[in-house]
């Protein structure tokens, strides 16, 4: 076993286009190149978050500045500026959960990332042209932001903490951004007015940014002196995942099930599909009879999609077949000692960009017939949203 | 600058395998061995012969905080796999993969990089005991998987 265990190790290595990448990051001695080029978290939410993060400001256009706050640093020239967060010895190992307390009521919670690598973001929404952004981060993990064209650029107080505030577009009715989010590179255009507050609290090495896309009149640092650690909502954060899931791949629900099943269980995390790269996502449902047998339906985009096939290779397969699905081909599988059967297939969601979406369905307590059944009659009760954002 | 270079040519495999052996991941484990790797770059200080032991650690660390997150948690038998030319291979790796993910940890570094368990034990921040409990329970349960494959 060793020996099979060692060279399979052996044969494990960093891909080179991972490896050059890294490289190139460590040559240019950028703290905070995307290493996550190829796989944004969220993208339906991309355009906002890229809004909100995109804070940086400059004061005029073909203008050069050097500005230096407590703990970040803006420099740049010609409406592309990057700021960074001067390194802290005390960053914190629990990142927490930080909250604007002064926002309005009538703003609620969209999205919610949940803390990865460090980082969170939260949106507050009235309606598609207004809402807030705050995101929250250790400062080793993000070291800093990118962003073009944007107006002006002032230093402000928020309480103790120093911070500067931003505003643009710089011009009226067109901006783009480039922002890294979650690791990804993305361009928004946007006309709105955005003014944003980016600070640091240096003793708990924690950086934020609070950012209002609209029009109203708001006091925005009052609003980012409101900022405190509550706990963090989890169960909402979990409902926020599995909607941005249905949103980001799409509702598919069976259209039949066999009498007695009701759905009993769901989950979901949402994928980021498109841009430069991909990341995995999916819905999980649950329908279960009075018996406690079950039916199980999986759909999620994987990424190195050709690999999909070996998931169940690790099953204790005992049958193992080709049928079809209507005109779609699909793999019958009877697995787990003959327990269970599942059929695994694909369907091609965005027909532009050969993105694939994998549907799973297991079941212990129904016949093969039954369960194609079920798989014919699968239904999209809501598109992705994604779909069209990628028109 | 060179010496982070030839540290991530030197160690490059090392720390990736690690950050799989815990994320499962090809693509998480890329990311976390870049963060580390940057994070060597701001600690120029790290003689070359500890930066090894030095990146591992925090490697560990950026998978712990991986791990914390909602996301992670909940997919983590969801991954993407890797294809093997020789079956039995890939079955001692999905034997060991298939272990949890403390577990995995301390078999990759005490099996294939041959780390004693004193050292396993500062690189993962725990004790000499909780080392060798895992690997006894891990090498109990991959036996136990690679039996019942045959």
């Amino acid at each position: 076993m060793n020996e099979n265990f060692n060279n399979a190790w052996k044969k494990i290595e960093l891909s080179e286009t991972a490896s050059e990448r890294i490289k190139n990051a460590i040559e240019s001695g950028n703290k905070e190149i995307p290493v996550k080029k190829h796989r944004p978290k969220f993208l339906l939410v991309a355009a906002m978050i890229a809004l909100s993060i995109s804070v940086v400001a400059v004061a005029a256009e073909h203008s050069k500045i050097n500005m230096n706050v407590r703990g970040m640093e803006i420099d740049g020239r010609n409406g592309d500026y990057v700021i960074e967060f001067t390194s802290m010895d005390n960053n914190p190992v629990e990142l927490g959960y930080w909250y604007p307390e002064a926002i309005p009521e009538e703003y609620e919670v969209s999205f919610d990332d949940g803390t990865f690598l460090g980082k969170r973001t939260v949106i507050f929404k009235k309606n598609e042209n207004d809402f807030f952004t705050f995101a929250f981060f250790k400062t080793e993990y993000k070291k800093s932001f990118d962003a073009k064209n944007v107006k002006s650029v002032e230093k402000c107080k928020v309480g103790e903490a120093e911070g500067c505030i931003f505003t643009f577009p710089m011009e009226p009715d067109y901006s783009e951004h480039r922002v890294p989010v979650n690791q990804e590179d993305l361009y928004i255009k946007y006309s709105l007015p955005e003014t944003a507050v980016v600070w640091t609290d240096a003793e708990k090495g924690i950086g934020f940014i609070l950012d209002y896309v609209g029009e109203e009149d708001y006091d925005i640092i009052a609003i980012a002196e409101s900022v405190a650690e509550i706990e963090a909502p989890e169960e909402n954060s979990y409902y926020i995942y599995y909607q941005a899931a249905l949103r980001k791949l799409g509702d598919y629900q069976p259209g039949y099930l066999p009498e007695g099943y009701s759905e009993t269980q769901t989950a979901g995390m949402p994928a980021s599909i498109g841009c430069s790269g991909d990341y995995h996502g999916f819905v999980y449902r649950l329908y279960e009879n009075p018996e406690f047998y079950d039916i199980t339906l999986i759909y999620e985009f994987i990424p190195y999609s050709e690999d999909w096939r070996a998931f169940y290779n690790s099953f204790d397969i005992n049958e193992d077949k080709t049928v079809f699905i209507g005109e779609t081909e699909a793999r019958f599988i009877n697995y787990d000692g003959n327990r269970r059967i599942g059929l695994i297939w694909e369907e091609k969601v965005w027909e532009d960009r050969s993105v694939m979406l994998t549907f799973t369905l297991t079941a212990n307590g129904v016949s093969e017939d039954e369960l194609l059944k079920i798989a014919e009659n699968m239904t999209c009760v809501s598109e992705a949203d994604s779909k069209k954002y990628f028109e | 600058m060179a010496d982070v270079l030839k540290m991530f040519e030197k160690h490059k495999n090392a720390v990736y395998r690690l950050a799989l052996s815990y994320t499962r991941s090809v693509s998480d484990a890329e990311d976390i061995c870049q963060s580390a790797f940057m994070k060597l770059l701001e600690h120029s200080e790290i003689p070359d012969e500890k930066a090894k032991n030095w990146l591992l650690k925090v490697t560990v660390n950026l998978c712990k905080d991986f791990h914390k997150s909602f996301w992670n948690k909940n997919r983590e038998e969801l991954s993407e796999e890797i294809p093997f030319e020789i079956p039995e291979q890939g079955e001692a790796f999905f034997a060991m993969m298939s272990l949890d993910k403390k577990e995995r940890a301390v078999v990759y570094l005490f099996y294939y990089e041959g780390y004693k368990t004193e050292e396993i034990a500062k690189i993962l921040g725990i004790s000499q005991t909780a080392v060798t409990t895992r690997l006894s329970r891990a090498r109990k349960n991959i036996k136990t998987r690679l039996e019942a494959k045959k």
